[in-house]
């Protein structure tokens, strides 16, 4: 069904219907959805559609920013000072619904209310609805977009964000860095301090990393060294909509875990509160998993991978824990979420984040575990770890030549998926060599190569590139431009004056 | 300031909102409280973008050209005015200009 949005005034009330003009002189006669109608001479801007009966239907918008965002949209700051650009940019967007964003063309940002990446999408799908409900605007970044445009990981600040509303240019700086680091998945959230009241907001969300797969994924999540192999069976896609789903309940943990209905919770002041964080994020991430068909054995190898991490997440030689592994050890909360009472009860959107909250306050460690310098695991809880990283881990220093060729059979054939997946770009093929090579297991190292020994180098890629001096030479291209962007004819069928007609 | 007094500002803080559907966009802009400055046209000369007053008072976007192109191409360039405090101030259509060379603005 066609959409039109329409800017004008309502000019007379005529056979059940308004007469509508607009700015252009143009006239309709139309039927006001929605809750009450504007008056006689009312001004009005509104999406019309045609039902089945050929009736126009207009819905109402506040303002035609509403009805231009609700759809795909490009983002162009055109100030001098991009800091206060994007300030103003942030202020604007945040009073809009969740979004995913991407780098367009040149400096813009290209907004969609939906995103073409099916595991993105359906992370967001998952918990849209309560973060409209919430009234907090998400602003996922979509890692497909980001991996394939043009940036060079020196030149960074060439990439702009929609939301870094505090203008200090932190948010930039934060992506920035995630991104050199081959798209380390992260929730970015500011603080800002109004009329004495301090208010939480998500400046951006990476979902997921598209150079890591499944191997990884998981290193990363129980802290693994190169010399361990992962275990679990999980798919690239599995691996995605975990990290994605995580990564998004992550952004709704500051609204839901105050205290009181309409309290925020600041997440970053204790490790405590974020460990309580992460226990939401991680209970609700597999909660929308496993309710949306996703296998509960992969839900049960992530809890593992989880624990996994009080073993391989130790100081060498020591029983102290590496910064943040107590904090991101969510088993306990992973596992309440994955009894089958929950599971029944979680269904709805609403009703996943609800246990998620639960689950969280329940189980996450008490606060006494946070106090020290330094995290330590208990006596039970490394023997457990332990038993958690022989199920998930695959010991790769010890092994026998013949089991190091069964396993690289298996990595072999991620990295051919992950080589597919990045193959419609040179920019991602060549960013898959350089960032995929982070997560290379020992001994493993010539799959890797073999594998990507076809792919454009960064270098390479960066060659390719038009030179700045190539385009300006190009006097012609603006003219092609603009004959494009408003259908004007092309040079061959201009008539020209003088032109002999043919007869 | 005279009618028809040429000059040339720059816009500190200011962005588009091109739809890709739609044939309409809206222009942020940002101007100190006290400008009272209302634009009735959005265009593109030979230094680039421009927001323009009747009375030939103009104000420089720096948008890429990418940006530009789609911009102007749309039937309806709404504006919206803040103040530095990024409140609101006012709302209104422009007229757009595509393309207007050899103006000399800077002369």
């Amino acid at each position: 069904m066609s959409e039109n949005l329409v800017v004008g005034t309502v000019r007379a009330f005529r056979n059940g219907r308004h007469l509508v003009v607009g700015r252009d002189g143009t006239a309709m006669d139309v039927v006001f959805d929605g809750e009450g109608s504007p008056k006689i001479g009312g001004d009005v801007i509104g999406v019309v559609t045609r039902d089945e009966s050929g009736t126009a239907r207009m819905t109402l918008k506040r303002t035609v920013t509403e009805a231009l965002l609700e759809g795909r949209s490009r983002i162009s700051l055109a100030g001098t000072r991009a800091d206060l650009s994007a300030r103003l940019l942030a202020k604007v967007l945040s009073r809009f619904r969740t979004a995913v964003i991407a780098p367009g063309s040149g400096v813009t940002i290209e907004r969609s209310p939906t995103s073409d990446d099916p595991d993105l999408e359906w992370a967001l799908g998952a918990f849209r609805p309560e973060a409209d409900r919430l009234a907090v605007a998400l602003n996922v970044i979509d890692v497909q977009a980001v991996a394939r445009a043009s940036w060079k990981p020196t030149a960074l600040k060439d990439l702009t964000l929609p939301a870094d509303t505090e203008g200090n240019g932190r948010a930039m700086h934060d992506l920035a860095r995630l991104l050199r680091s081959g798209f380390h998945p992260d929730c970015n959230r500011m603080i800002e301090n109004i009329s004495g009241m301090r208010e939480i907001s998500v400046n951006f969300v990476l979902p997921y990393s598209p150079f890591a797969g499944v191997t990884g994924f998981c290193r990363e999540i129980a802290s693994m060294d190169k010399g361990h192999f992962p275990l679990p069976v999980m798919t690239i896609s599995d691996a995605r909509r975990l990290s994605s789903a995580r990564h998004v309940a992550l952004a709704l943990a500051h609204s839901k875990l105050g205290a009181g209905s309409k309290g925020q919770a600041d997440i970053d002041q204790s490790r405590r509160a974020a460990h309580m964080a992460n226990c939401f994020a991680d209970a609700a991430a597999v909660l929308a998993f496993v309710a949306s068909g996703g296998s509960v054995r992969v839900a049960e190898a992530y809890a593992d991978l989880k624990e996994a991490s009080l073993h391989f997440g130790r100081r060498a030689g020591t029983s102290e824990l590496h910064k943040d592994v107590l904090g991101e050890a969510t088993h306990r909360a992973i596992r309440a979420a994955l009894r089958e009472d929950v599971i029944a009860r979680a269904t709805t959107s609403k009703d996943i984040v609800a246990e998620a909250v639960k689950i969280a306050r329940r189980m996450a460690l008490p606060s006494n575990r946070f106090h020290g310098e330094a995290d330590v695991a208990s006596e039970m809880e490394s023997l457990s770890a332990k038993s958690a990283a022989a199920r998930i881990a695959f010991n790769l220093r010890d092994a026998s030549y013949a089991d190091v060729e069964r396993v690289a059979q298996t990595y072999r054939e991620e990295i051919r998926s992950l080589v597919e997946l990045q193959a419609g770009s040179d920019q991602a093929a060549s960013r898959l060599v350089t960032f995929g090579a982070i997560h290379v297991p020992l001994r493993l190292g010539h799959v890797f190569d073999e594998e990507t020994r076809h792919l454009p180098t960064a270098e390479a890629t960066i060659r390719a590139q038009a030179t700045v001096g190539s385009v300006l030479a190009d006097k012609g291209r603006l003219a092609r431009r603009l004959r494009a962007k408003t259908g004007a004819p092309d040079e061959g069928e201009a008539l020209e004056f003088g032109e002999p007609l043919a007869m | 300031m005279e009618p028809g007094d040429i000059r040339a500002a720059e816009v500190q803080a200011a962005f588009l909102i091109i739809s890709a559907t739609e044939s309409k966009a809206s222009c942020y802009v940002s101007l100190p409280r006290e400008s009272n400055v209302r634009f009735d046209s959005v265009g593109r000369d030979d230094q680039g973008g421009f927001l323009r007053t009747d009375d030939g008072f103009v104000m420089r976007l720096s948008a890429d050209a990418d940006a530009l192109d789609d911009l102007l191409a749309k039937e309806e360039v709404v504006v919206y005015q803040v103040d530095e405090d990024n409140v609101f101030m006012a709302e209104y259509p422009v007229e757009t200009i595509p393309c207007e060379y050899g103006m000399g603005l800077s002369a």
